[in-house]
This record gives structure tokens, C-alpha cells and sequence, in this order.
């Protein structure tokens, strides 16, 4: 049974080349597609896996990739440049896989092979993205969950003790007496479990870190 | 590259850094020319041409390459599409699309120009 790859890239030059690649493989059929509506149409007549350009027109990968699903096996998505944001996106929308245009052509080959076995081909660099956005994502959550334990007052206190404020100054700024801020403070260090203020500054740092690559804004570190 | 100065067709030296890219264009050329890829990354790219002494180049970069000035080439951004030929030194943007068929046949009009 052979494998039925559809190749969807604007560029008739990559198109040529998968076609080329793959002919010379007993195992797979080549159907292509140059934008979004010939997708559909080659869907819609059975794929097994798509091989679609980040910039397929009119509108890119990611609306490719929903049209795609749950009708094709497998969906990759491959550019030429991949970007950090757009890789995850891709995947997060439901890609399978994402492969860089610089792969040779029997890494193609055995990239769309382990595809049609289940797999998810990815990149040596973009497996390792994939694994650092998940340990983000774990800090994350770990930040949202201490950060929860806090009440508003103690996160105002933090607020300002990650930039740098004294008691007497975070007292004015919150109108407050400074032993209460003292009190705030220890509170927090006993709660988030750091053993100093500097340490507090620094958890407050990731968290709004974290907060910003979620795009979150300051949700987490509200 | 002995061989290849005995052939009858043409050389065309082929500089990449996409390998997918030499699959199509061998194939567009095939029966009219003699392609000798080039990786662009395996160093001295320049010492290669000038050992090669192609007829005509394509060169799949992000630059062109110093070496290689004296012969007709065309210049393929795959990251823009776009396509140009060079003529007396100066490059111009051809009007075909990213195609291998395209790049071929701007080669050789740039080849038939330099011939006249």
C-alpha cells in the first residue's frame, strides 16, 4: 500500500524537488497542491500525510493545518527559517511534525516513511525547542501555583521588593507601617519557601518572565 | 571535472544550501546540461569554481560568490522568490516564478546573451 503525500508549497521549485524525491520510492504518491483551496481539494480525495509550506497562501500553515485535521494521518509543516513561535504554533494547532527545507532528500524520505509509521518528525534543533517550551511551560505553572498562595497585599509587597524597594519605601508607597511591610515580607519568604528577599526578587523576575513568553501580560505576575 | 570538460553539454555549476533545490533543477536540465552541485557550506567555494570552470552558474545563496563572475548565472532567493540574471556584471530581476523550469530557462537566455 503505498503511502499519498500531499505536497502543498507555493514554490513550484519544492514541489518539483518532493515529486522528484519521492518517485524514485516504490512506497509513496505524490499529489501537490499550491495554496489552501487545492489542499482542501486533495484532502478532501484522501492524504495520508501533508507536507505544508509555513507560508502557503493565502493565509499560511496554521489554517492548513485545521482544515487538515482528522482527515489526513499525519500533517507536517515545513519552512525554511523556522521560527521559535511559528514552530509551536503549528504544532499547539495540531501539525504532527516540523521539518526544515534544508533536510536532504533522504531524510525527507525517511522523515515521510516514519510519518506513515505514527511518528512525529522533527528537527534535531526544533525537538530541542519543543522540549525547552515545555520546561517553560512547567515554570509556568509552578509559578502560578506559589504565586496563588499570595495574598494581593503580599504580591504588592513582592512588587516592589523585586524592584529594588526598601521597607520604609514599599511602606509609603502602600501606605502602610513598615513593621507590617517587615511582616509581609517574612510571610512571603515562608510561603514561597526562599530563604531571602533577593531570592523573593528573583522568583518574581521568572514569573513575569515566564508570564511574558505565555503572553500573559501580567496575569501570573498581577 | 577532467570528464565533464570533455562533454559535449554544457556545465552548469549548481551552489546551494538547500539540497531539495539540486533535486529539481537536475531534473529541469537533464539531457541539456551537465549539473555539479556545490554545497555552499563545504568551504572553499571559490578554489571549487575555479577548478570547475562551469559554463554557466545557479547559485541558490543568500550571496553571490566572488568567483564565477566571468560566466552567465542566475541568483534564486528562495526565502523572497525571487529570480534574477546576470548580464555584463549587473544583475536584473527576471519575471519568472520559483519553478525549475523557470530558473532554466533564465539561465539560458542568459547564456544565449553572453553567446551574442
Amino acid at each position: 500500500v503505498k503511502t499519498r503525500v500531499c505536497i502543498a508549497d507555493n514554490a513550484t521549485v519544492f514541489r518539483a524537488a518532493v515529486r522528484q524525491v519521492l518517485q524514485r520510492e516504490k512506497d509513496f504518491e505524490v499529489v501537490e497542491a499550491a495554496d489552501l483551496a487545492q489542499l482542501e481539494d486533495a484532502v478532501a480525495r484522501g492524504v495520508d500525510v501533508a507536507l505544508i509550506d509555513e507560508s502557503l497562501p493565502t493565509l499560511g500553515a496554521l489554517p492548513a493545518v485545521d482544515r487538515c485535521a482528522g482527515q489526513c494521518d499525519q500533517i507536517i509543516v515545513w519552512s525554511l527559517r523556522p521560527e521559535r513561535d511559528k514552530v509551536l504554533a503549528a504544532i499547539r494547532a495540531g501539525a504532527t511534525g516540523y521539518l526544515r527545507k534544508e533536510i536532504s532528500p533522504d531524510g525527507l524520505v525517511r522523515s515521510l516513511r516514519g510519518a506513515s509509521r505514527g511518528e512525529s518528525p522533527l528537527s534535531r534543533d526544533l525537538a530541542a525547542l519543543m522540549i525547552d517550551a515545555l520546561h517553560e511551560a512547567e515554570d509556568r505553572s509552578r509559578a502560578r501555583e506559589l504565586a496563588s498562595i499570595l495574598s494581593t497585599r503580599e504580591r504588592e509587597v513582592l512588587d516592589h521588593v523585586a524592584r529594588g524597594a526598601r521597607n520604609k519605601e514599599i511602606a509609603v508607597a502602600l501606605t502602610i507601617s513598615e513593621f507590617t511591610v517587615k511582616r509581609h515580607v517574612q510571610n512571603i519568604l515562608h510561603k514561597l519557601d526562599l530563604p531571602t528577599r533577593r531570592a523573593a526578587a528573583a522568583f518574581y523576575s521568572s514569573m513575569a518572565v515566564a508570564a511574558a513568553r505565555s503572553g500573559d501580560g501580567d496575569e501570573a505576575a498581577a | 571535472v577532467l570528464a565533464a570538460r570533455t562533454r559535449t553539454l554544457p556545465l552548469v555549476a549548481v551552489l546551494y544550501r538547500v539540497p531539495l533545490f539540486v533535486e529539481a533543477v537536475i531534473a529541469a536540465f537533464d539531457g541539456l546540461a551537465d549539473i555539479q552541485p556545490v554545497k555552499i557550506a563545504d568551504g572553499d567555494v571559490d578554489g571549487l569554481l575555479a577548478a570547475l570552470r562551469p559554463d554557466a552558474l545557479i547559485i541558490e545563496a543568500l550571496e553571490v560568490p566572488a568567483a564565477g563572475a566571468d560566466v552567465p548565472a542566475v541568483h534564486v532567493c528562495l526565502e523572497s522568490g525571487a529570480v534574477r540574471a546576470r548580464k555584463d556584471g549587473e544583475w536584473t530581476e527576471v519575471g519568472v516564478d520559483l519553478s525549475p523550469e523557470g530558473i532554466r530557462n533564465a539561465l539560458l537566455r542568459a547564456m544565449l546573451r553572453s553567446d551574442s
